[in-house]
């Protein structure tokens, strides 16, 4: 009687056909983001030390930046948490109206995967890592704005911010400091519907919907990570493929580089 | 207001589960006329299941494939970790009363060598148009099948009866490297099918048994080039298939030479290092 649906994430199967490896905390881009700008810092309180942890069932990013040597190894780094990203000169930050535009957020971004297990930079020993799910059954926290149907191909995504004192317009899960920005599920047509080209979203998509969720509520998928969507123009009707497919007859656009 | 007792989860009172496949069997001690010894039987049928309805974590899923023996022998020198390609069309691949379905099969070099050289009517005819000159003739004709394991009749010299992981994790040769840094965990791989042409110039390839073989110059070809999302081979790529998720790497970095020779030459990519993927999740 005391049980909430936010608080609890109750996954109907344990992870059946699961597919995961160990990745590792990205503490540089933790260091850059807790202690890089202290004039103006993302979680100004020092009891939200929280907001940098990675719980079970988040949502997990690594960043694609041209830095490709920052570690020099072969492990995956990953992140948990939004704030403090960066693009066109502009900061995302939870109460933050002046937000950069998300497609110019994403392009630093890439969709890494589900948490298994959970991760405290204070706490926890920096090169065990922790687990990382990126295919099979889950059940994740709809923590974004969009009703999720069944059948719709998900994808990870930024959330928005908004002014100080406003409505987040996204489903706060209980248990996650107020202050962080946690990355949201968020179907395709929605993404694209907000600006970001087929191209990107690809690049973030995790899997397919099994089960009807409205924000705030968990959403059970099926993980898949091998895909991507390239477009072919069969007449006037373009084709959209998952997994194998063929390239477009025109040279798609390369990606601006920095 | 809800009792502590009507919750569910409550402590039981640890009875165990009596009836197999649950009980622990225990039988009396053994007389000395030996009567009470358990059987065979008995000892073979364990009295302890860990029955779970799904499989496991980071499971393989693999199929047999009969290899029709090439009249070269390429087959012979297939590996654990090499890319495997079946053709499509092949009647012979058909189970009969009398044999067994055989498949042409072939990994990456032998697949590149079969695109670069084989001829419409064959290779005895006096045609000299490429059979495989178009992405599509290529891909009505090879599917791509999955990563050989083992070979599962290891008993018989004139044939081949593979296991090949379809899906999930297996062990791969590392054939991809980014133009900067390296491979790491998560990263996708990629196979891309290229156009390539040999220009004004007869070039020289090496077969898939380390042969050179000569190819007339104007001749367009379709080479399989292993590659990464981050690589220049992706964008001009005519077609591209997922073979998989990097989940283990390891230490040492072919060189570009060791990549390439590895395209052509099945010794050498035997030779390249075993790095571990997820495929097809």
């Amino acid at each position: 009687m005391y049980q909430s649906q936010k608080r609890r994430r109750i996954k109907p199967f344990a992870r059946p056909t699961s597919f995961d490896i160990n990745v590792v905390f990205d503490i540089r881009h933790y260091q850059s983001i807790k202690y890089g700008n202290v004039i103006d810092p993302y979680f100004p309180a020092h009891g939200t030390d929280e907001a940098y942890h990675v719980m079970e069932g988040e949502v997990l990013m690594t960043t694609n930046t041209p830095q490709v040597r920052r570690y020099g190894d072969h492990q995956m780094h990953v992140f948990s948490f939004a704030n403090g990203l960066k693009a066109d000169g502009a900061v995302l930050n939870a109460s933050n109206a002046d937000a950069p535009p998300k497609a110019a957020v994403l392009e630093g971004l890439k969709y890494a995967g589900v948490a298994v297990t959970e991760f405290a930079p204070e706490r926890d020993i920096f090169e065990q890592g922790f687990v990382m799910t990126m295919a099979g059954l889950n059940t994740l926290f709809n923590n974004g704005s969009s009703i999720i149907y069944p059948g719709d191909v998900i994808c990870a995504d930024i959330p928005f911010s908004a002014a100080k004192g406003a409505r987040k317009n996204r489903a706060l899960q209980t248990g996650v400091p107020r202050e962080k920005l946690q990355f949201i599920v968020t179907p395709l047509r929605d993404l694209v519907a907000q600006g970001v080209t087929e191209r990107l979203a690809s690049r973030f998509i995790m899997g397919t919907a099994l089960s009807y969720s409205r924000p705030g509520s968990s959403v059970d998928v099926v993980l898949h990570k091998c895909n991507t969507i390239v477009k072919r123009e069969v007449g006037a009707v373009p084709d959209l493929f998952g997994a194998e497919g063929k390239k477009p007859a025109v040279k798609a656009k390369k990606k601006a580089k920095k | 207001m809800v009792s502590i007792a009507s919750l569910s989860g409550t402590p039981g009172l640890g009875n165990v589960n009596s009836n197999p496949p649950f009980s622990f069997k225990s039988s009396s001690a053994v007389r000395s006329d030996y009567g009470s010894k358990p059987s065979v039987s008995a000892l073979m049928n364990p009295t302890l299941h860990n029955n779970v309805p799904e499989t496991m974590v980071n499971s393989t899923a693999r199929a047999p494939i009969f290899v029709r023996p090439f009249t070269r022998g390429f087959e012979k020198e297939y590996s654990e970790g090499d890319i495997l390609f079946v053709q499509r069309g092949d009647e012979r691949a058909a189970q009969t009363a009398t044999h067994g379905s055989h498949n042409v099969i072939a990994n990456i070099p032998v697949l590149n060598h079969l695109l670069r050289t084989t001829l419409v009517g064959g290779n005895g005819a006096d045609a000299e148009q490429l059979k495989y000159d178009t992405i599509e003739k290529v891909l009505a004709n090879f599917n791509y099948f999955g990563i050989m394991n083992n070979d599962m009749d290891t008993g018989s010299k004139w044939q081949r009866l593979l296991n090949v992981n379809v899906r999930g994790r297996s062990r791969v040769a590392r054939m991809w490297k980014p133009p900067e840094g390296r491979l790491k965990r998560g990263d996708q791989l990629w196979l891309a099918f290229m156009k390539r042409s040999t220009g004004d110039k007869i070039q020289t390839f090496r077969g898939p048994s380390g042969v050179r073989e000569a190819v007339p110059r104007q001749t367009e070809f379709v080479e399989v080039v292993p590659t990464l999302d981050c690589c220049d081979d992706f964008e001009r790529a005519q077609y591209l298939i997922p073979v998989g998720i990097v989940s283990q790497v390891t230490m040492k970095t072919p060189s570009r030479v060791q990549l390439n020779d590895a395209r052509y030459v099945t010794e050498k990519c035997k030779l390249l290092e075993r790095i571990e993927v997820l495929m097809r999740i």
